[in-house]
């Protein structure tokens, strides 16, 4: 302050420059400057509206923006599941930045970057361009959407690249996005789109899908009409969907030799992928119990939204070395019995989308000589034909003062995705 | 003359036999008559049975009040020729009037259970056997548990057990009274303990059948088919013991029972067509030296796990199709 006060004209003018210079991290001017920048495009941005037809109320908003002068508008495909699931109770519609309702149609979906194109008979002559390639690391970028009935917020942040260790690209965003600007755009300096919204990790943490997966999902509705389009189709294409992407995530991690990890006295598998991360446990701090378990627990936590009831797409492997010297073998079976028969596993299913577990229980022994007591359990999907559910809790034999218990569960996968999954796991599980 | 005349119920057992020698027997409410009925719908002189020329005994209303009915009620002539065995009614009493050469059944054999029943009917009998459940179900909780055990609280758990189960002989023995067979007890408190250590006992020979052959359709079946078996036993045991009834009846009143129940838990558990979410399945682990089962082989198990996912496809089919209706 006391420099300020008796800083001359000139200097004053070269302080504010060079603070200028400094400010990249003083989002305030910046959020500023960028309103101004973007306040052009405010009629290319829109609101997405689910409508319940029974009640008329909305059930679901997001945000859209047209990406062409012919009313073709992007969003998040869980912007509007709602109708895509019950296309009976729902219609959709948009709001323009002058309070207009429109009606609009979906032309394309993808789940698995939660991707939707609809179409609109409405001329835009604002919209949004496409970037043709990723900005570089570091860059300011700026999240923009219509939350909360508010008006166009935008809100600036750093590109970080694509997130690491994870199976499905998404940029890492430095900003925090709030839930209603789903499925709005976030654009480099000069506008052009980098990524959709998506997600918030929280505390200034947020995930945006690359702006190639747009690409792609245009490039695929090249021949698409919006009216084509029936109930059926869309759980065609999303069974497609996920029938393909679990293909290509288990290929990952079938076909790459799984890390062998000592947990007590048996071999497990460890970190079998870097978009499958491992985290452990014990219960050495409880005093009384009279046995000790270490668990290892890894996963890709990694959903993908189906609707309101249901995700899938998460795959869990989890393993606990028991051993006791102070129980008995009876006690030692009954330990043994309540730790394979505990649950496991997120259910992210609801009554109406899964069928009931079908379970089946065997002695196996693999080619290492080690025998396994194992259950397997399988649901099916009712929407989406091939897909099923499949659990595995297996438990090694023969050492009767410990035991290794095994559980995988699988979500959205095939019958042979399963089976192989099953193979190359009993290949990794063995005593020492 | 010689005759004998039956007090019976209703369902003609009989309550007590008289037998009479002379030219006629008389019925009535006076005290001199042969045989006194004392209730108010009874005549003082009320009826007598005498021989007629042909050797015939015949039954002479003496102008009764009321008459003498046969056993449907029906009023019947003022004298009416006996066959030995007829029942007849005289007030509210129901008699039965037979000659002295009326043939009886062969002696039967005493049967085997009810000798069993008759031996078992001591206290000591019974205390042994619910001191032996006791002991066998507190050393059955110490070999099933893995986490802290404390002697004391766990004698105090099977001693509540045992004191629970012992209700089971009390409702016997009181339905035995309301159906007047002679009460025992003791036997039916032995029976009951017996009845679930068989019960305990087959659960333990069935934890070996789980641990080693799992999941095939003839363990699953074979446990239930025995648990309805010793339901079964139980529930004949207890007809037997509190009620007058044969042993056919007993039988076929039992199978029936025990279908009834059979049933009604399997549509209760069929009739819910909620979807379950979370799986449901019981897997039992014993030490390995009890392991008999041949291991699958990876690949065989694997082809063996084709069957579940067509199960849930076809589930998925079904509960499609009934949505759409």
């Amino acid at each position: 302050m006391l420099q300020f006060s008796i800083a001359s004209g000139v200097s004053r003018i070269w302080l504010c420059l060079a603070f200028f210079a400094l400010s990249v991290g003083s989002k305030l001017a910046n959020a500023a400057e960028a309103n101004e920048l973007f306040s052009s495009y405010n009629p290319a941005l829109v609101q997405i509206k689910t409508v319940n037809i029974e009640s008329g109320q909305k059930s679901s908003i997001g945000t859209g923006f047209f990406i062409n002068i012919e009313g073709r508008i992007v969003t998040n495909y869980h912007v509007i599941s709602n109708f895509i699931q019950s296309p009976e109770l729902y219609r959709l519609e948009f709001l323009d930045n002058r309070n207009q309702t429109f009606p609009v149609k979906v032309l394309n979906i993808d789940v698995i970057n939660d991707l939707a194109i609809l179409e609109a008979d409405k001329v835009s002559e604002t919209y949004f361009s496409l970037a043709q390639q990723a900005p570089i690391k570091g860059k300011d970028i700026f999240a923009l959407g219509n939350p909360h009935d508010l008006g166009m917020i935008v809100v600036p942040g750093t590109y970080n690249g694509i997130k690491i260790n994870s199976f499905y690209d998404r940029i890492h965003f430095t900003g925090s996005i709030n839930p209603g600007m789903s499925g709005g755009p976030t654009v480099d300096e000069l506008g052009r789109v980098v990524g959709i919204n998506v997600a918030t990790a929280g505390n200034q943490i947020g995930f945006l899908v690359p702006v190639e997966k747009l690409h792609n999902l245009i490039a695929e509705s090249a021949n698409l009409i919006t009216d084509s389009q029936s109930e059926q189709w869309f759980k065609t294409r999303i069974t497609t969907q996920l029938t393909d992407n679990q293909a290509s995530l288990y290929a990952n991690i079938i076909n790459t030799e799984w890390p062998l990890y000592t947990l007590g006295q048996a071999f497990i598998p460890n970190q079998v992928s870097d978009f499958m991360p491992c985290w452990g446990s014990s219960n050495k701090d409880k005093e009384k119990a009279k046995y000790t378990v270490a668990s290892s627990n890894c996963g890709v936590d990694e959903r993908i939204y189906l609707s309101g009831n249901m995700t899938t797409g998460v795959v869990q492997m989890s393993f606990s070395w028991v051993h006791s010297d102070e129980l008995n073998q009876l006690q030692l079976g009954q330990l043994f019995s309540a730790s394979l028969n505990s649950r496991y596993g997120h259910n992210n299913g609801s009554e109406d989308e899964v069928t009931d577990f079908h379970c089946d229980q065997a002695i196996i022994g693999n080619t290492f000589e080690t025998i396994s007591k194992g259950v397997t359990c399988v649901r099916a999907y009712r929407k989406y034909d091939g897909l099923y559910d499949v659990r595995y809790h297996s438990l090694l034999l023969e050492k009767d003062n410990q035991t290794l218990i095994g559980r995988y569960a699988l979500q959205g996968v095939t019958r042979d995705t399963a089976q192989d999954f099953y193979k190359k796991y009993m290949e990794n599980v063995k005593w020492k | 003359m010689e005759v004998v005349i039956e007090i019976v119920t209703r369902n003609e057992k009989v309550l007590s036999l008289h037998k009479f020698n002379g030219e006629r027997v008389t019925i009535g409410r006076a005290y001199d008559n042969d045989l006194v009925l004392q209730e108010e719908h009874v005549c003082p002189q009320h009826a007598e049975i005498y021989q007629n020329d042909e050797g015939q005994l015949v039954l002479h209303d003496l102008s009764s009040i009321n008459g003498v009915k046969d056993k449907h009620n029906r009023t019947l002539a003022h004298e009416i020729v006996v066959n030995s065995g007829d029942v007849f009614v005289i007030g509210k009493f129901h008699i039965r009037v037979l000659s002295t050469t009326h043939p009886v059944p062969e002696a039967k054999k005493l049967n085997v259970i009810e000798d069993l029943a008759r031996n078992a009917n001591h206290w000591y009998l019974a205390l042994s056997v619910a001191m032996i459940f006791f002991l066998w179900h507190l050393i059955d909780t110490y070999f099933s548990a893995y986490q802290e055990f404390i002697w004391p609280k766990m004698a105090v758990k099977s001693l509540v057990l045992t004191l629970g189960i012992a209700v089971i002989p009390l409702v016997v023995a009181l339905a035995a009274r309301i159906f007047k067979k002679d009460v025992k007890f003791f036997t039916i408190v032995v029976f009951s303990f017996l009845n679930i250590m068989l019960w305990q006992l087959f659960s333990t020979i069935g934890a070996l059948f789980l641990f080693n052959w799992g999941g095939g359709a003839f363990v699953h079946y074979s446990g239930q088919i025995i648990e309805y078996l010793i339901l079964g036993l139980f529930l004949w045991g207890a007809f037997y013991l509190a009620s007058n009834m044969n042993l056919k009846k007993i039988s076929l009143i039992t199978s029936g029972l025990v279908l009834v129940i059979a049933s009604l838990v399997y549509f209760n558990d069929k009739g819910n067509n909620k979807v379950v979410l979370s799986p449901v399945f019981l897997a039992k682990v014993l030490p390995s030296a009890l392991l008999f089962a041949e291991p699958m082989k990876v690949e065989d198990y694997v082809s063996s796990t084709d069957k579940l996912f067509v199960l849930a496809q076809e589930e998925a089919e079904r509960r499609n199709n009934e949505a759409k209706e």
